[in-house]
């Protein structure tokens, strides 16, 4: 990736990452993944290139900050963690922050969410029906003597804006404004889909058949995740039940939740340390610090939905 | 009316399929959706594509239906019948295709009870009920001869056409995540190809039921009929050639790889077969003469009947095969299940508009009675 700054940026630009999966168009094409501004707001650009048949990223360090700017304007959604911060009417925001530089890839996380929830470990035997609330997803890049090959966990986004709860026509799947959380109603869904075709991230599940007696938890059952039936929805819920148990006690002991208190199954079990999970309305908590403190980005920010998972950059 | 000894064996396999497809259905209930080809992220399968394409053909009834009310074209009178019950009965089999895509049928009135008005589905369940309403009480009022009521049921039956067509359209076209999807044009799209494919229907009714019911309807009001897809065919093909355009030349990489996908991917047969058998050939056979005889006028209607099916799967469907985010092979294929099903769907149809001759008289009487 070349040159990286050791300049601590105030503000970011964040721009679409909008081809991760896609391939890239055969002809040159400049077009940048992520922007952000410097301390005296020169424009730090990352762009990438495909020149020679190959993908390339690299800094590019524009100068004119001001021309440039006025150039890229219309280009580039600018969003600093202050602007994202004091948004939402919820008291609290919860946000997972994944540093990519710290990721390596070994899947723990999605295992240790398929034993906190209660999820099948058989996927009846179909790849492609298999529930796995966070995933992490392989992507491999570039021809051959240049490949590489990406990746990055994947739970559910939990945007601010989120497109499944806006399509479901029962109501089943909302936004629980007190935590600023995506959760699933099973026992109202119809099982009709639509949040699962809306969802940009792919984060959606369904139940294709009935669970088999293995899957119904029988070899690791958390009494307190409800096990969900044929012919419903469900998802990556940031482990609400842990989130409900941290608030009960911390009502029962009279004081707030402290930072880095919960830890959802995934982020309890990193062995890289490379998630963090808090609340996004306090500026003091991990996530608004790490997120102040260098660049970040989320995917498919074009589309508006504002997630609350966010991205370090990796290497 | 009486009935032919070919229609009675007619019945009785389309009987069969029917209760063929209750036993996939019940199969499904039992065991779940699994047993269909749907997966992750092809979430939509077959179902939702018969769906749109019988929401779809029930436009043609009720279009006809008002020309012969509205413009009072005298000859169209004699086919409005059919029309009318075409169009109810396949907006009924468009209910039940959406109804069986459901992973807990049993809650569907939950729709009513924790509606949510944002959600287009709701918009369509809602327009596709008061549609039903409409049809209804306009095949009830022509059957009772009222024909001021009539009237004002038909100027209303023509903004609720062009709503039930746009909100379908818009359960695919709001949603932002879906790039083959997410487009202006598909509103416009869907009112226009559920015309040509209403027609067609309509056209292929009218001659089923010349042929099994003995209904008396001249020949060239078929081939006037025909006439029609003259013009709605280039519309048709403009709309789909608007959308194409847009995305190929923008160049949007998640947009073209869905539009890669429909020219010359895993959906090139479907998608050439609609533009070249469902648009190409029978616009050009409406100019030669054989489009002034009722057998070319079939060979158009089943033509294009057949395209418009193709083009609903080339809009459905290869959206899902380029997901934003999932990396994995995608792979649908429909299994005997969906198959089976949507077999039912069309032969429970048939069936419908056998028995409905039996309690609804299809000829326009009017004319004999005075």
């Amino acid at each position: 990736m070349g040159k990286r700054s050791q300049k601590k940026f105030d503000f970011h630009i964040f721009l679409v990452e909008n081809n991760l999966n896609t391939e890239l168009p055969k002809k040159f094409t400049y077009q940048f993944d992520t922007v952000w501004l410097g301390n005296k707001g020169e424009i730090m650009a990352m762009d990438r290139e495909q020149k020679k048949g190959f993908d390339r990223r690299r800094f590019l360090k524009v100068g004119g900050a001001g021309l440039a700017l006025l150039a890229l304007e219309g280009h580039l959604k600018r969003v600093s963690p202050e602007e994202i911060l004091p948004k939402s009417k919820a008291k609290r925001r919860y946000a997972m922050v994944i540093d990519l530089r710290r990721c390596i890839g070994c899947e723990s996380c999605t295992v240790a969410c398929k034993v906190e929830n209660n999820i099948p470990p058989d996927n009846y035997g179909e790849p492609a029906r298999k529930i796995s609330w966070n995933e992490v997803i392989f992507k491999e890049e570039g021809r051959y003597p240049f490949t590489k090959r990406r990746f990055w966990p994947r739970p559910c986004m939990h945007c601010e804006n989120p497109p499944c709860t806006k399509v479901c026509p029962v109501r089943a799947t909302y936004k629980d404004e007190e935590r600023g959380l995506v959760l699933q109603r099973y026992e109202r869904c119809i099982g009709c889909r639509y949040c699962a075709v809306a969802c940009p991230y792919g984060a959606r599940y369904f139940n294709w058949s009935k669970p088999s007696r293995e899957d119904k938890g029988e070899v690791y059952f958390n009494p307190d995740v409800e096990i969900r039936n044929k012919g419903v929805v469900e998802k990556c819920l940031f482990c609400v039940h842990l989130i409900k148990k941290a608030e009960e006690m911390a009502k029962r002991e009279k004081r707030e939740i402290e930072d880095g208190e919960i830890k959802p199954a995934c982020v309890l079990t990193c062995m890289g340390n490379a998630r963090f999970f808090g609340d996004l309305n306090d500026p003091e908590s991990q996530v608004s610090k790490l997120l102040r403190s260098g660049p970040a980005f989320r995917f498919e920010e074009y589309l508006g939905t504002e997630p609350k998972v966010f991205y370090l950059l990796p290497r | 009316m009486i009935m032919k000894g070919n229609v009675r064996i007619l019945g009785a396999v389309l009987l069969a399929i029917v209760a063929l497809a209750v036993y996939a259905y019940v199969n499904q209930l039992i065991h779940g959706l699994g047993v269909t080809g749907m997966n992750r992220p092809v979430f939509w399968g077959i179902y939702i594509v018969t769906f749109v394409f019988l929401i779809g053909v029930s436009a043609g009834g009720i279009a006809v239906a008002s020309l012969a009310h509205l413009a009072g074209v005298e000859k169209y009178k004699s086919i409005g019948r059919i029309a009318e019950v075409t169009a109810i009965i396949s907006l009924i089999l468009a209910m039940i295709s959406i109804f069986i895509d459901l992973g807990r049928p049993e809650r569907v009135l939950n729709i009513i009870a924790y509606m949510h008005p944002l959600s287009p589905l709701m918009w369509d369940f809602s327009i596709l009920t008061i549609y039903l309403v409409l049809c209804t009480l306009l095949l009830w009022t022509s059957l009772k001869d009222k024909p001021r009521l009539t009237k004002i049921f038909a100027y209303i039956s023509i903004p609720t056409f062009v709503l039930v067509h746009s909100i379908t359209a818009w359960i695919f076209g709001l949603i932002e995540s879906q790039p083959g999807w997410y487009n202006a044009i598909m509103a416009p799209l869907f009112i226009c190809s559920a015309l040509v494919s209403g027609l067609a229907a309509v056209i292929l009714m009218v001659l089923f039921a010349r042929w099994a019911l003995n209904v008396d309807v001249k020949d060239d009001v078929v081939i006037d009929l025909g006439k029609y897809f003259k013009f709605l065919l280039p519309i048709l093909f403009y709309l789909l050639f608007c959308e194409f355009l847009t995305i190929s030349y923008g160049g949007i990489p998640s947009h073209t790889d869905v539009l890669k996908e429909m020219v010359g991917g895993r959906f090139a047969a479907t998608f050439w077969f609609d533009m070249i058998g469902g648009i190409l050939i029978p616009f050009l056979l409406c100019f030669f003469p054989i489009a002034k005889t009722v057998k070319g006028v079939a060979l158009i209607a089943i033509l294009s009947f057949l395209g418009v099916f193709a083009e609903r799967i080339d809009i459905v469907l290869p959206s899902f095969y380029r997901p934003l985010l999932v990396t994995a092979r995608v792979e649908y294929f429909p299994t005997w299940v969906e198959a089976s099903l949507v077999a039912g769907l069309f032969a429970g149809g048939l069936l419908m508009f056998l028995i409905s001759s039996r309690i609804v008289p299809l000829e326009h009487r009017e004319v004999k009675q005075r």
